[in-house]
């Protein structure tokens, strides 16, 4: 017969099969001991005898048995281990085709991506998180399966609608985050001490749970564009790939003496997800808004070269076009598109970085002083509106203004007037999306940075060819008097 | 020794007439006694074991009582009231089944004259 404590180890290795229906983790305890206590009879020790059953009943044969009992006894189990395998691989499939045909501009890719995102948040995340609650049981993992499942479908949607630039995803995001932030992850740490016995790892799992909680804090902030994302990223980061994977991977090995594949898994996926991540925001901050900061001094380089320049013929001391009222005309218009285009940049940068008028000039002439430079709604809301009533169209107007005044003052020059028409078009555009309003292919979905450097480019070209048409006048005015 | 694939749909028949004839018993005694009965020919396996018996809860037709022997819980089945007609009907079921199976193995099928096909 078995004392207590040889039970008690019986009892322990069955429980860590986490077996959720009571009576059976008492039958199984009961059989193994039954089965021990059989080999006992014939001569053997029990640890002899434990060694020899536990062959044929390991974690995986319990767990499996479980499993056996649930499909027979739940007709729920056993309908969603179903859809759980035929949507997680078909949400996958679509996921990833979505993703190629939308990589190469192809048609049907947000169609494909939404059925795929709809599958795997509505079908595949509830029924795989109600699966793990019936299989696994522990003190606090209700709360933890009603948290992780509201809070991961609200931030999947709210990927969702990010990815398919539809209003309101950085609300459902904030809110999504906020729950898996401030509920999951704090119920998981409680949940995860109270399984573990030993004060080193409970240390472990403390010190991984907080890592993980900055982590997620830092891609929020990183994607609202709050201050102090990057550091608090670095920070996170830090504790989990120096401090919590280390003494995690420590503990395990020394607990079991082998690696098994899953643990491998685990280990390799999150290092490459935290380093994909943290080198993804990192090159996103340097290198591509880089590049726009670096476009948007270099128009403003040109600019300010050709606005001298244009200056000279309507100040005081150039006697023959003071009073040319062609010139001052077009002076005029191309004043109103600069005048117009300031304004925009303006709202733009006090729309995402909620700052005063004099900050948001210093902002418009240094670039990378835009805290939100990466975002993406604020040029839609500003330039677009809804239904056309964005600052796009009075953009438009002014442009086509400036444009026959030029056009008209060049008249008698053909080949100048033509170049004009189609430097200063303001026509539809043929793109991949098909034919496209100036407005939409100019500014829908934009990076703000991008469209700073893009409004740069539209006033350069204005004074231009308000240069180009200035000189013409000149020219033709002059030349008599040379000849 | 019978294979699983052919004793699948037979184990509960075969339980439940245990459990109607020697009273309530638990998992563990339930796999010796199918093995003492049948010389040892069929194994029935924890792990087939207990699905089925859970099953049997569920429908009604077994009920459990829990009692603790040497420092653990003991899991009794027995048959209900209500299993008890059922129990008997998925017996004459099997038995009905294997006088049927029997014919089959007789030589030329038991039929006096050669089968006609």
């Amino acid at each position: 017969m078995l004392d207590k404590n040889q039970v008690q180890l019986i009892e322990s290795d069955v429980e860590s099969a986490r077996i959720t229906l009571e009576n059976l983790s008492h039958e199984l305890v009961d059989h193994i001991c039954c089965e021990v206590e059989e080999q006992m009879g014939n001569g053997k020790s029990f640890e002899e005898a434990y060694t020899l059953i536990k062959k044929e009943t390991g974690i995986l044969v319990l767990q499996k048995i479980q499993e056996n009992t649930l499909y027979l006894i739940d007709k729920n189990y056993a309908r969603m281990k179903t859809t759980l395998k035929i949507t997680g691989n078909v949400s996958l499939a679509l996921l990833g085709m979505g993703t190629v045909l939308k990589i190469f501009h192809w048609p049907g890719a947000s169609p494909a991506l939404l059925l795929g995102f709809v599958l795997l948040c509505f079908i595949f995340f509830p029924s795989a998180i109600y699966l793990n609650h019936k299989e696994f049981k522990a003190k606090g993992r209700t709360a933890l399966n009603v948290s992780i499942l509201i809070g991961g479908i609200v931030l999947m949607i709210g990927i969702l609608f990010k990815v398919m630039h539809w209003p309101g995803a950085s609300f459902l995001l904030f809110t999504g985050w906020s729950i898996v932030v401030g509920v999951f992850l704090p119920v998981l740490l409680f949940v995860k001490i109270r399984e573990v016995s030993t004060t080193k790892e409970k240390v472990v799992y403390v010190l991984g749970v907080i890592a993980l909680m900055i982590f997620e804090a830092a891609t929020m902030f990183k994607m609202f564009h709050w201050p102090g994302a990057t550091f608090l990223m670095v920070i996170g980061a830090e504790l989990l790939m120096c401090f919590f994977l280390p003494m995690y991977t420590f503990i395990r090995l020394r607990e079991s003496g082998k690696i098994t594949g899953q643990f491998i898994f685990i280990i390799t996926t999150s290092m490459y997800a935290i380093a994909l991540t943290v080198l993804l925001s990192f090159a996103t901050s340097s290198n591509v808004i880089g590049h726009f900061v670096n476009g948007a001094s270099n128009s403003a380089k040109i600019l300010s070269y050709f606005e001298k320049k244009n200056k000279q013929w309507t100040v005081s001391d150039s006697l023959h076009t003071k009073t040319d009222t062609l010139v001052l005309s077009i002076a005029e218009e191309a004043d109103k598109v600069h005048q117009l285009i300031v304004s925009i940049k303006l709202n733009l940068v006090q729309t995402v970085d909620q700052v005063d008028e004099p900050t948001a000039r210093m902002c418009i002439s240094n670039p990378d002083q835009i805290v939100a430079s990466s975002n993406y709604d604020a040029g839609n809301i500003v330039l677009l509106g809804s239904g056309g009533n964005g600052l796009a169209t009075a953009l438009k107007q002014a442009l086509e203004n400036f444009r026959k005044k030029a056009v008209q003052a060049s008249s008698s020059n053909p080949g100048l007037s033509k170049n004009i028409e189609t430097f200063l078009s303001t026509s539809p555009v043929q793109n991949e999306t098909g034919s496209n309003t100036w407005e939409e292919a100019n500014f829908r979905n934009k990076l703000l940075i991008g469209t700073i450097v893009n409004l740069s480019t539209i006033e350069k070209n204005v004074r231009i060819v308000e240069t180009l048409t200035i000189e013409d006048i000149q020219h033709k005015t002059n030349s008599p008097k040379t000849l | 020794m019978a294979s699983n694939d052919l004793l699948k749909g037979m184990l509960k028949p075969i339980i439940l007439k245990l459990l109607l004839e020697k009273g309530p018993m638990y998992g563990y005694e339930i796999t010796q006694l199918v093995k003492e009965i049948s010389g040892g020919d069929i194994e029935l396996t924890f792990g087939a074991l207990y699905p089925i018996l859970h099953k049997l809860e569920q429908e009604g037709t077994v009920k459990t009582e829990s009692e603790i022997i040497n420092n653990r819980n003991r899991i009794y089945y027995s048959v209900t009231k209500k299993g008890n007609s059922t129990a008997k009907e998925k017996i004459a079921e099997l038995e009905e089944m294997i006088k049927t199976l029997g014919i089959f193995f007789k030589p030329n099928f038991g039929l006096k004259y050669g089968y006609a096909g």
